[in-house]
């Protein structure tokens, strides 16, 4: 498993060099609005494409038939997708803080709230999104992608055109525990389905 | 008699195709050629061999044992080979070097040198700006650095030229020496499967029309030159299939049924192939 991450990592090494390129645009752009919160979120979306392409180039090259011929199981190739996940998102929390501490005028402690739930929208984005690629492949699964990040904010539109009274601080405390929870959750429930789903795959 | 590869009753059923019924022996230390036209199934074979597709009944032993139970230890042993190369466009030799390690416990590194070194393939030139051939010889050479036992190969030497085909070749017979090592190769190239195989196996639209080894076939196929009024008086169990021209007919016979003074001249395992799918069938 260790040689397949290893493999994601190798073969992104051209996109690192945007992706850095990026994180300097980003940083600079914090820098002088002194404002966390769009680039913790843009760090976090590059890391879910980062993934997404990850998928991209096996499905081109059909590493993943090719793979399997090797001493690989299917839950290699669908953990070893997961941990490219993880990593991403851990790397990119660690830019973000980074980023809090160096730029003036942060408020560290609101940031690290934000950083912790655009992990978790990043995390709950995966989730969904790689039964989804794996089911259907990327071409298709891309389609998806964009209706997954339309659809909530349509959802969050209509939701504050219906004036209902703001939620109390006691829903407000428990919507903030309940959404690791729920995240972490869905996380588990992804990896499950994913391996339902490959182990039916043929190749 | 160990066998390297052994299939019993292999059967996968398609929407419009079916694999019918598969049986093959390919014995410890030879090569077998797995031949047929495109769509007769030797992809589908081979991925069920590989495991990649779900088998509908069945049974598939390699090296003694059935894949879908001993997956990763059995895995190390075989060499495979598709008719494509399927690492990601980005990775070079080193990388390619550095990932194998992680994932084969049996990679040798020396001889990865070895044999990339030999093909002429750049250490530092991303996989794709190879040619054709370039990332079939890295495929094949993956598949040699990891104490392989089986070499499984899908097309391996279509679309190359004749000389890296003939290179080609000579590993694999190299890699043959070893008594315990075998090789399953399907391909177009009648000729290339003919230099270099002890056994061929002949699938047409998902059935196996003959497994037997090269020699025998050869010895025991002839191509008939005659007039048609000749061939009548020809036993018609004897012929396989015949083509007619303007100058007579031509067809594949079985020597031993065809007496007097009848013209035969021997057969290659192209002509064998051709007229037991083509016209005039019997």
């Amino acid at each position: 498993m260790i040689g397949l991450i290893l493999k994601d990592i190798m073969n992104l090494k051209k996109q690192a060099k945007i992706y850095i390129l990026l994180l300097a645009f980003y940083g600079f752009l914090a820098y002088s609005n002194k404002e966390m919160s769009m680039v913790t979120v843009m760090i976090c979306l590059l890391n879910v494409m980062l993934s997404v392409t990850a998928l991209a180039y096996d499905e081109k090259a059909n590493w993943e038939k090719y793979a399997l011929s090797m001493p690989i199981t299917r839950k290699d190739l669908i953990m070893s997708k997961y941990c490219l996940g993880l990593l991403g998102l851990g790397f990119g929390v660690l830019v973000s803080i980074a980023f809090s501490l160096i730029i003036p005028g942060v408020n560290t402690k609101v940031n690290n709230l934000m950083i912790l739930y655009a992990s978790l929208a990043g995390l709950g984005a995966l989730s969904i999104l790689f039964p989804l690629l794996f089911k259907f492949g990327v071409e298709k699964g891309r389609l998806m992608m964009m209706l997954m990040f339309f659809l909530p904010t349509v959802g969050i539109v209509l939701f504050s055109k219906l004036n209902l009274p703001p939620p109390s601080i006691e829903t407000i405390e428990i919507i903030k525990i309940g959404i690791p929870i729920f995240v972490i959750l869905l996380f588990v429930i992804s990896i499950i389905v994913s391996n339902i789903i490959y182990k039916k795959k043929e190749f | 008699m160990d066998y390297a590869l052994e299939i019993r009753n292999l059967t996968k059923k398609y929407n419009g195709f079916t694999l019918d019924h598969i049986n093959l022996a390919l014995p410890s230390g030879c090569i077998m050629g797995f031949i047929g036209e495109n769509g007769a199934g030797k992809t589908t074979t081979i991925k069920l061999i590989l495991d990649l597709i779900k088998k509908d009944s069945g049974e598939i032993y390699i090296l003694g044992e059935e894949i879908s139970k001993s997956q990763r230890i059995l895995k190390e042993k075989i060499g495979v080979v598709m008719d494509e190369c399927c690492f990601p466009e980005n990775l070079d030799i080193k990388e390619i070097n550095f990932i194998m390690k992680k994932i084969y416990k049996t990679w040798d590194e020396s001889l990865f040198r070895q044999y990339y070194t030999r093909f002429g393939l750049k250490e530092k030139q991303p996989v794709k700006e190879y040619s054709r051939g370039m990332k079939m010889k890295l495929s094949i050479t993956c598949a040699l650095s990891h104490g392989s036992q089986i070499l499984i190969l899908d097309e391996a030497t279509s679309g190359l030229d004749p000389i890296v085909r003939d290179e080609i070749l000579d590993v694999f017979l190299e890699f043959i020496q070893d008594e315990r090592h075998s090789i399953f190769i399907s391909s177009h190239i009648i000729s290339d499967l003919e230099k270099i195989c002890d056994y061929i196996t002949f699938l047409h639209k998902g059935k196996i029309i003959f497994n037997d080894s090269k020699d025998l076939l050869l010895e025991k196929y002839g191509v008939l030159k005659c007039s048609e009024s000749e061939l009548k008086t020809v036993d018609s169990s004897a012929i396989i299939g015949y083509r007619k021209s303007g100058f007579g007919v031509e067809a594949l016979v079985e020597r031993e049924k065809i007496a007097g003074s009848l013209l035969v001249d021997p057969a290659s395992i192209e002509d064998i192939m051709l007229y037991y799918i083509r016209e005039g069938k019997k």
